[in-house]
Formats: structure tokens, sequence, C-alpha cells
């Protein structure tokens, strides 16, 4: 194993990738930012500057990952060197092994130096790093939960027809789960909504809300939110993503020793006033979140290193098991097109939820969309780059997850498969 | 008693294509016996399928019918691998690992710890002559000196069993020469040799025994002291009995 990782890393660095890789990489600090405009605000030259470095460096070791890969076994076996590999004693799942970890080690590097640079370059005239903010999401039943219901609900009513009664029962609680996640409330002007959070009190929250930018309205909001003792009033017409900050109430802290403010206190929902004199419409799964503060800059970053070097390392693993099956050219074809696939299929299958409508070939692409979105939701759940720059805390359960899933679970199968494979393979 | 190293009975090797369809029968039938201590040649034209042969006695590809043996065991497992070293046809290595390099690669794919491989390889560079070029990359080698790098490869982790697909091919007189004396040396310390060739007046010199294949079958093959007693031009025995054994088999047809 120290032996493959070694000559995997002898290549690269007499190969000169491992120059050309850190020379990009340096280069995207620099060079990039200047491209791209922003808004002009400081956190938003701040949010395009992480955007677009770090999203471009993602990219590259991503790619660079599957590319390297995908050369390696191939590249092999078209010189013949494979054999030579294979009468030894050792085993080819560890020759697999050492090889994907040179790659991780590879890219753990080039991100080690994109997160130093990231924190350095930005802020290297005058502005301070801002803190990353702890997301929570109203604390619902999941939307599985709540479609299951509304089907039983559906079935048990008389008055739903008996053929419909009779429709697939996985393509109908599909459809309801989707339905739920895209789930709008109405607030008519004077009215209140409420949704249930678990966010502990003491902290300077802030309430977030989202349009959706997918029928193209941007509402004018105006309002009040309510959560525990603090409130905020929000009167906006223009900017898709409003954060609301909660300050404590005058009113309520009077209240703190009179009967009855426990209760208040007690109430674990955020609430939203409707002031204005339009309708409001809000997603309660997507559109509203509950932002608290979270910890520095730099930690996010590092997370965020994390995550990006899991996707990076699940791509080596896929690319190693396409280059142990393939010859390299048919490699990289099948992995650019894997890979357009999986960016695809998610959008399939949101924008075509309705299997009833659809025919027969509609019906196997979308079979085969979700197929794909089921395989890679474990990827689609992170968006490091994203989170980074628009200062999202990344939960530390989700990088573990990632750690676990994309740098240990998988890569164990890709590999495993990549030495049964090689084995079979030798001309 | 006599150990026997490598055994084929009845072996038989079919590529297909991706659909199936058989697209050449390399091996018809062989049986094979190489016993502990033999220098053994497998001689033939090119196609007989004599690579054939040594790839199923390698484990790298699996015979259609027919069983292999090595060292008594499945020439996949493990304990059988770390037994024997291979030369391939054609020595391709990496271009650009150095010489010690690569022989300290092959060294670790086999499992040897660091400072027993760093002592063996600087032991088998001198023996091969390489020594004043052990820091210059492999990449640059002429064909000669990359066959030697291969050959110290395949000898690092002290091989009972060495199988040679061609050693000779590609090498100029002297280099031949020098192969035969580090084969004729291996063996004198009681190493089993396998090899094939078609460089027949090689293989006389160095091998005690040989099977002659053509067309995947074996159409003769013995003791090569015998040969040489039979023959009426003791140089060229192997050579002469070689070109009786396929008229005779093409007459057979
Ligand atoms: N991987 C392969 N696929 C198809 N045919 C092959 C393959 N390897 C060898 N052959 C065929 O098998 C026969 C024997 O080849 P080989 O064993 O290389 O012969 P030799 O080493 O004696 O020259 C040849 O006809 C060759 O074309
Ligand atoms: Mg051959």
């Amino acid at each position: 194993m120290i032996t493959a990782f070694l000559i995997t890393w002898r290549s690269l660095w007499r190969g000169k990738t491992l120059w050309i890789l850190l020379a990009a990489v340096v280069a995207a600090h620099f060079l990039l930012p200047g491209l791209v405009r922003s808004d002009g605000s400081a956190a938003g030259r701040l949010e395009m500057h992480v955007r677009v470095v770090c999203g471009t460096v993602s990219a590259l070791m991503c790619v660079a990952s599957l590319a390297l890969a995908c050369g390696s076994f191939a590249r092999e076996r078209d010189a013949e060197l494979l054999p030579l590999v294979l009468v030894r004693p050792i085993s080819a799942f560890s020759v697999a092994v050492g090889r994907w970890l040179a790659l991780v080690v590879l890219v753990g590097v080039m991100l080690a130096v994109n997160a130093a640079l990231v924190n350095v370059v930005p802020f290297s005239s005058g502005l301070t790093p801002p803190d990353c903010k702890v997301h929570h999401s109203p604390s619902l039943p999941p939307a599985e939960v709540a479609a299951a219901e509304a089907m039983a609900a559906f079935l048990a009513s008389e008055r739903t027809p008996e053929a419909v009664k009779k429709a697939p029962r996985a393509a109908v609680l599909a459809l309801l789960t989707a339905k739920e996640n895209e789930r709008y409330e109405v607030v008519r002007p004077g009215k209140s909504i409420s949704l249930p959070f678990d966010v502990p009190a003491g902290e300077r929250l802030a309430a977030r809300t989202r349009f959706s930018t997918m029928y193209n309205t941007r509402m004018a909001l105006n309002g009040i939110f309510r959560y525990r003792d603090c409130e905020g009033t929000v009167s906006n017409s223009t900017q898709a993503i409003l954060d609301t900050p909660l300050v404590p109430r005058a009113d309520i802290l009077s209240l703190t020793v009179a009967p009855g403010a426990g209760d208040v206190l007690r109430d674990l929902s955020l609430t939203f006033t409707n002031t204005g004199r339009s309708d409001v419409m809000l997603r309660p799964r997507r559109d509203v979140e509950l932002l608290a503060p979270g910890d520095s800059f730099f930690a996010n970053s590092l997370r965020a290193t994390g995550e990006m070097m899991a996707l990076a390392g699940l791509l080596a693993a896929f690319g190693f098991f396409l280059s142990a099956a393939l010859s390299r050219p048919v490699a990289l074809f099948t992995a650019v097109v894997l890979l357009s696939a999986a960016l695809m299929a998610p959008d399939a299958v949101s924008q075509f939820p309705d299997e009833f409508q659809t025919t027969a070939g509609e019906k196997a692409g979308l079979a085969i969309s979700r197929a794909v979105t089921r395989f890679t939701a474990a990827l689609s759940e992170i968006s490091p780059v994203s989170d980074l720059a628009s200062g999202r805390a990344i939960p530390m359960r989700e990088l573990i997850g990632a750690i676990v899933a994309d740098m240990v679970a998988w890569p164990c199968i890709f590999l495993g498969l990549s030495a049964f494979v090689l084995r079979r393979k030798v001309r | 008693m006599v150990e026997t190293v490598i055994e084929l009975k009845g072996v038989e090797k079919t590529f297909r294509d991706f659909w199936m369809r058989p697209l050449a029968q390399a091996v018809r039938g062989l049986d094979l016996e190489v016993r502990r201590g033999d220098v053994f040649g497998l001689i033939g034209p090119n196609g007989s399928g004599k690579s054939t042969t040594i790839k199923m006695v390698l484990g790298l590809i699996r015979p259609t019918r027919g069983t292999v043996r090595l060292f008594g065991l499945d020439p996949r497992a493990k304990a059988a691998r770390t037994r024997l070293g291979y030369l391939p046809e054609l020595s391709h290595l990496h271009p650009f690992l150095t010489a010690e390099e690569t022989v300290l690669y092959y060294a670790g794919l086999s499992g040897m710890k660091r400072a027993a491989a760093r002592a063996r390889t600087a032991e088998l560079l001198e023996e091969l002559k390489l020594s004043h070029v052990r820091r210059r990359t492999v990449g640059g080698f002429s064909k000669g000196m990359a066959r030697r790098v291969a050959i110290a490869a395949a000898l690092v982790a002290s091989p009972e069993l060495l199988i040679l697909d061609e050693p000779t091919s590609g090498l100029d007189p002297i280099g031949t020469r020098e192969v035969k004396e580090l084969v004729g040396r291996l063996a004198a310390g009681g190493m089993t040799v396998l090899l094939t060739s078609h460089q027949l007046f090689d293989v006389q010199d160095i091998c005690n025994r040989v099977a002659v294949v053509s067309a995947g079958r074996q159409v003769g093959g013995g003791v090569v002291a015998d040969i040489v007693a039979a023959a009426r031009d003791k140089r060229h025995a192997l050579e002469e009995y070689f070109e009786e054994r396929l008229n005779a088999q093409k007459d057979e047809q």
C-alpha cells in the first residue's frame, strides 16, 4: 500500500502534475476575483470572491482527481505494466487503496493551500472575516411522514374515486412528498403564520426568508417576525433573500416577572404577521430559516475543505474503478457522461414529478433519473463552496456524514470493485 | 523425491471477444511438468502459445480447460506468488522512475522490508552492471539496459522460481551472452527457471529440459543432453530436433 502510494506520488511529482495544479490554485486566488462583479458591498464582494475562487478550485480538484484516477490503471494496462503488479504477492485492493490515498493527499495539499489563501487574500485589505451563521429549519415532521398522512386521509375519503385509489402507492407517495416539500401557505394581510423551531434562547437570532425565483415573483414583504421574547420588523420589496434581525422586545422584558409570561417563553414558534397590503406566500419547508451565530470564517473554511476533499475522494475512487474496467479514453468519456447525468438528474426528478402523465419512454427516463438521484443524494446534500460563501455554518454532523460516506464507504466499494476487475482484465 | 514446481494438465485456452465468440485457440491441450532445479525451455514458433501458457502459470489468465498448479497451489494463491519472479516478454517500465527506484518499487510490492530491499537492490544492480546508472530515470535507457532493470526487478525478492518470457529478445549478442551467463549462475545456485524462446541456440546452452510447442500443442520435448547426444550436428542439435518435430507434426495433419 505504501509502495503504491509512493509511486503515484512520484509520478505526480515528476510528471509536474503537482506543480501545475498548485499554480492553478494560487492563480485562482489572485486572478479570478478581478474578473467577477459583485453588488459592491464588502459582504457581497467577499461572497463572490469565495464563491468563484473556491468553486473553481473545488471543480478543478474534482476533475483532476477523476481524470488522474481514470488514467491510472488504464494507462498501465496499455503499457503492459499491470501483470508485473498482479504477479506480486500484494493484493490488488491494497494497490488500489495506496493509489487512491496518494490522490487524496494530493487533493488535500491543494485544498489546504486553498484554505490558507481564502483566509488571507480577501481580508488583506483590512476587511475582517465575518462569523458564519448556523441555519435552523422549522422542526416539522419529515415530508415523507406528512405525505403518508395525506395519503391515508386520501384513501379513507369517500370522495376519492376508486380508480385513483388503485394507483401504485409508491408513485403516489413520491408525488405527495414532492408536493409537501413545495407546499405554500398564504398569509393574508393582517393574518399570522406560526412555524415550530427548536432553537435555544439567549442568542442573537435572525429570521431569513427566501423567495423562490422559480415563478419569477418578487413579493413585497411587510410584517413582523416574533420568536420567544424577540421580534423584528421587515419591509422590503426587492431582495430575494432577507435577513431580519430579531431583537429583545421591551414589553416582554417587563413581562418576565408578570404571571403568564412563561407561556410566551415556552412557545417555540416563529410567528410572522403580515402587515402589508398583499398576500404573502411562503413554503414552510423551504422559505423560512432561523439564523443563529456560528463560529469563525476560519473554522467554517476548514469544514468546507473537509467536504470538498470528500467530494474529490469519492470521484477519485470512482475514477479508479472506471480505469480498472475500461480503457483510458472510454473511462474518461464515461466519467464525463455520468457526471453530467448526476448533475442533471435531481432537476429532472423535481421538474417532472408526475408519473401519471408521461409516456413509457419518459417513465423510463424518470426511473433512471430517480435511481441516479438516490445514488447521488449524499453528494447533492453538501455544498461546501456555497455554504462558505454565504456564511452558512456547516454542521459537524454533515461533515462527518460526508467523510464517512465519500471517504470511507464508497471508496471501499469502488476500490474493491477495481481490484476485482483488474484481475479479470489481463490481456 | 523430486519436487514438482509447475504442473499443467490438459490445459486449453481459447481467447474470446466481448460477445464470447472464440477469437483464437492459443493453447490446445498441454501437459507440462517443471521440477525443482530445472532450467526448462518452452520453445516454439511465434504465436504458438508460449506467452499464453506462461500467463496461465502466473495466474494472470485462467485456462479454459485443465488445471495449472504452481508449487502445488492455485497460481493465484498469495503463497505461490511470493515464491516467483517474472520477466515479461516486453520490459515496460515506469519511465519516470530511476533504475534504483524501479527495483525498490517491485521489492515493496513483494512486501520486502525497506533495509533488506535497499541492500538487495544495490547487490542486484551491481551484479547486473547497472550501478553507474542507478540514479538515472529508466525512460532514457537502451533496450538492453531496460531489460536488465526488469531482470533485477524480477529477482529482487529472491524467488525460488524464475519465469522468463523471451529473455533475450531485443538484446545484442553481448547482452544475450550476459543473460545466458546470469541464468547459468542462478541455476547453479539452485533456482528453478522456466523460459521461452525461439532462439534455439541459446536454449540449448542453458536449458536442461525442453518442450516444443506448435499451434498450442506439444509436439516434442525431453532432456537436452539426450537430444544433443542423438543429433548429428552437435552445435545445432536443438535446431535440428525442433525442425524435425515441426515437420513431423505437419505430416500428421
Ligand atoms: N489477449 C488475446 N486475445 C486474443 N488472442 C490472443 C491473445 N493473446 C494471444 N492471442 C493469440 O494466441 C496465440 C498465441 O499467442 P502467444 O501465446 O502470445 O504466442 P507466443 O508467445 O508463442 O508467440 C496467437 O495466435 C495470438 O494471436
Ligand atoms: Mg510470446
